[in-house]
C-alpha cells in the first residue's frame, strides 16, 4: 500500500482525467512499467505511464536561464550547457511517470513548522572581521559598481 | 608497537587516559602520516600543524588536571572544507571562496573544540559538495589510497582518504545524495548520514538545504558512533534542527541481530550493480540470516524515480543557496560596469562547470512555467519515496543494499559524462529524499583490491538500530585490510 500511515488527506490539487491517478487503491509494482535499472543511466525513450504530466518539450532558453542565475557565459558555453541540460532533463522528467494526483509535495523531511527562537537580542558576528573579507570595502560599507542603469 | 596514527578513536582515548602517550604524541604521529601521504593523496586543502599541536597541548593540560572533556579529547579529527572554521580558510572546494576566512565556526566545529578534539585541518571535496568523485574540486582531485589512479568517491573524498590512511583518526563529511556513504564505501570506511535534523547545519555551506546532513567517517562502527554522538543534538541556530530528544546512537552496538527483520531493497539488487559488489552483499545478507535475523526482499517502487527527483530537487535548492556568492561581501570579485555585470562575471569565473550546470538546471526547474512540472512534481515523488520507506518499515526494522553500484572508478573515467557520474548515487539517494539515517560498512575487497561497502538504512531517529546492524555487519565481515599507503615510512612518488 502506498504508505498507509502517511496518506495525504487533502483533495487532489489539480484536475486529472487520467484514471490511473489514484491516491488510494491497491499497491502497484511500478517496476513493470519502466526499464530495469540500467547499467549506465541510459537514455530512455520516455515513460510508458504518463500520469498527469504530458510530455514537456525540453527546449531551454538557456540565455534567459543564465541571466536569471547571473552567470555571464559565452555563446559556446551556453550552447554546451544547454545541450547537457536537455540530456539531464530527459532523465529527470521521468518523475512525470508516477501518478501523483492527491499526493502532497514534501519540501522538508521533518514534520516541523514555525521553528522559532525567542525574539531576543544576541551577539552577532564581529563587524570588523566580516568587513575584512569584503572584496571592496569603504568604511562600514561593501562597495559595489553602480546598480541602476544610466538613463 | 602500533603507530599511533593507526589507532582507532576509542583505542586512542584509552591510551591517552592510561598515559601511554600524550595528545601531542598522537597529533605528531598523525602529522607525520599526513606528511608522508599527502603528496600521493591531496586529501587536505588546509592542514595547520601549529594549530593542531596547540589544540593537543590544551587537551594534554586538561588531562593533567584530571579533566575529561569526552571521548574526542586529544583526538585528531579532519573537517570537510564546506564547514566554516573561524580564522581558518574555508573554500567549499571553489575558486569563488579561495582565501575566504570565515568569521564564525560551524556548530559541529564548536562542538569538536569544546570537547578538545584536535582539528587537523580542512579536507578536499567536490566543489560545493556537488559530485561523486572529488574531481570537481577547484584545487585538484583527491586520490584513492587503495589505488591512487582511482577516485576516493565524493563529495567528501578528502575526509575519506585522510581517515583511510591515518592522517586523521576520524573526520566529518556531509551527505546530500550519498557524499559520506559513497566515499566511505570506496575507501573501506564506516560512513554515516544521520536522520535529517539530528546534526546542526549551522556553518555547513549549504548545497541543498532539505537534503544536506553532516556525519562521521571512521574505521570502526564504534568510532563512527562516538564521533556522531559528539556533534549530534539540537541547535537553536539551525531552523531545521530536530527539536525532540536526540536519538540514542550507541546503546545497541553489542545487541546483535537475532530476531531483527532485515529487508533487502529489491530495486538496488538488480542490473546495474557490479557483480562482485552484488556477490559480497549477498554473502552478507546470508551471514545476517545465519546470525539470527529474518532477511527478506522488500520493494521500494518509487525508488526507481529517486535519482530523477534528486536531480531536480537538489539543483533547484542549490540555485537558491548559491545565489549569495556574488562578489559583494566575500570571496572572488570580478569587476563590471554595473553590479549585475560584476555578479555575472564573478560567478561565471568563480564557479566550476558542474556547479554552473546545477545552478542552470535548478534555475530552469524553478522558473515560471516549469516549476510545477519539474520541481513541484519531484517533491511529490519525494513523498512517494518516503511513503515507500514508511510502508517497508512496517514489516522490517532496517533495509540493506550495496552502498555504491561499483568499487572505485578511475580518475577521469566519468568526468566527460555527467549522467554516468550521477549514477554513482543510485543506491544512496533515496535516504536523503526520505530524511532517514543510513550508513556504509566495509565488507570486503574486490579482485582489484578495492573496497566494497554495504549500506544499512533505518527509520528516522532510529540511529540505534542502524548502528546495531552495522556493528554486526562489521563483526561478520571481519574487514581489517588497510591500504598500503597507511604507513609512516616515506614512499617514493
Amino acid at each position: 500500500m502506498l504508505g498507509a500511515s502517511h496518506r495525504p488527506s487533502s483533495t487532489p490539487s489539480e484536475p486529472s482525467s487520467n484514471a490511473l491517478c489514484q491516491s488510494r487503491g491497491p499497491a502497484r509494482d511500478w517496476s513493470s512499467d519502466v526499464s530495469p535499472l540500467p547499467h549506465r543511466w541510459q537514455r530512455t525513450a520516455g515513460c510508458t505511464t504518463r500520469g498527469n504530466l504530458g510530455r514537456m518539450p525540453v527546449e531551454i532558453d538557456i540565455a534567459k536561464v543564465a541571466k536569471l542565475a547571473r552567470l555571464a557565459l559565452s555563446a559556446e558555453e551556453l550552447a554546451g550547457y544547454g545541450s547537457q541540460l536537455e540530456d539531464i532533463l530527459e532523465h529527470a522528467e521521468r518523475v512525470g511517470g508516477l501518478p501523483t494526483a492527491g499526493v502532497l509535495p514534501t519540501s522538508h523531511p521533518l514534520p516541523m513548522t514555525n521553528a522559532f527562537r525567542p525574539d531576543a537580542v544576541r551577539p552577532s558576528l564581529d563587524r570588523e572581521e566580516v568587513l575584512e573579507q569584503a572584496p571592496h570595502r569603504e568604511g562600514a560599507f561593501f562597495r559595489v559598481p553602480r546598480i541602476l542603469e544610466e538613463s | 608497537m602500533t603507530d599511533l596514527a593507526d589507532l582507532s578513536v576509542i583505542a586512542a582515548g584509552r591510551g591517552l587516559r592510561r598515559r601511554d602517550f600524550t595528545a601531542r604524541d598522537l597529533t605528531d604521529a598523525t602529522i607525520t602520516r599526513a606528511a608522508v601521504t599527502e603528496s600521493h593523496l591531496h586529501a587536505y586543502l588546509t592542514l595547520d600543524q601549529d594549530k593542531a599541536r596547540a589544540a593537543a597541548q590544551v587537551a594534554d593540560e586538561a588531562f593533567a588536571l584530571g579533566e575529561d572533556h569526552g571521548p574526542l579529547q586529544g583526538i585528531p579529527i579532519a573537517v570537510k572544507d564546506n564547514m566554516t572554521t573561524r580564522g581558518m580558510e574555508t573554500t567549499a572546494g571553489s575558486k569563488i571562496l579561495a582565501g575566504y576566512v570565515p568569521p564564525y565556526d560551524a556548530t559541529v566545529v564548536e562542538r569538536l573544540q569544546s570537547q578538545q578534539a584536535v582539528v587537523m585541518g580542512k579536507t578536499n571535496l567536490d566543489e560545493y559538495a556537488m559530485g561523486s568523485s572529488t574531481e570537481n574540486s577547484a584545487f585538484g582531485p583527491t586520490r584513492n589510497p587503495w589505488d591512487t589512479d582511482r577516485v576516493p568517491g565524493g563529495s567528501s573524498g578528502g575526509s575519506a582518504a585522510a581517515v583511510a590512511v591515518g592522517s586523521a583518526l576520524g573526520a566529518l563529511g556531509s551527505d546530500t545524495g550519498g557524499s559520506i556513504r559513497q566515499p566511505a564505501s570506496l575507501c573501506g570506511l564506516v560512513g554515516v548520514k544521520p536522520t535529517y535534523g539530528v546534526v546542526s547545519r549551522y556553518g555547513l555551506i549549504a548545497f541543498a538545504s532539505s537534503l544536506d546532513q553532516i556525519g562521521p567517517f571512521a574505521r570502526t562502527v564504534a568510532d563512527a558512533a562516538t564521533l556522531l554522538e559528539a556533534v549530534a543534538g539540537f541547535d537553536i541556530r539551525d531552523a531545521t534542527s530536530y527539536r525532540g530528544e536526540t536519538p540514542d546512537i550507541s546503546s545497541l552496538l553489542d545487541a546483535g541481530v537475532a530476531g531483527m527483520r532485515i529487508g533487502i531493497v529489491k530495486e538496488l539488487s538488480r542490473d546495474g550493480i557490479d557483480p562482485q559488489v552484488a556477490a559480497a552483499c549477498t554473502q552478507m545478507y546470508n551471514a545476517l540470516a545465519d546470525a539470527g535475523a529474518k532477511v527478506t526482499e522488500v520493494s521500494l517502487p518509487a525508488s526507481e524515480y529517486a535519482l530523477s527527483a534528486y536531480y531536480l530537487i537538489a539543483p533547484a535548492e542549490a540555485s537558491a543557496n548559491l545565489a549569495r556568492f556574488d562578489g559583494v561581501r566575500y570571496g572572488l570579485r570580478v569587476d563590471g560596469e554595473t553590479t549585475e555585470e560584476m555578479m555575472a562575471r564573478t560567478r561565471a569565473e568563480g564557479f566550476g562547470p558542474e556547479v554552473i550546470r546545477r545552478i542552470l538546471l535548478g534555475t530552469y526547474a524553478l522558473s515560471a512555467g516549469y516549476y510545477d512540472a519539474f520541481y513541484g512534481q519531484a517533491q511529490k515523488v519525494r513523498t512517494l519515496v518516503r511513503n515507500d520507506f514508511a510502508a517497508a518499515y512496517e514489516n522490517v526494522d532496517v533495509l540493506v543494499s550495496p552502498t555504491s553500484p561499483t568499487t572505485a572508478f578511475a580518475i577521469g573515467e566519468r568526468t566527460e559524462d555527467p549522467l554516468s557520474m550521477y549514477y554513482a548515487d543510485v543506491c544512496t539517494i533515496a535516504s536523503n529524499l526520505a530524511g532517514d539515517p543510513s550508513g556504509s560498512v566495509p565488507v570486503g575487497l574486490d579482485d582489484s583490491g578495492l573496497p566494497i561497502g554495504f549500506q544499512v538504512m533505518a527509520p528516522a531517529l532510529h540511529e540505534a538500530q542502524l548502528f546495531r546492524v552495522a556493528a554486526e555487519v562489521e563483526r561478520l565481515a571481519g574487514f581489517e585490510a588497510r591500504p598500503a599507503l597507511a604507513t609512516s615510512e616515506v614512499i617514493p612518488a
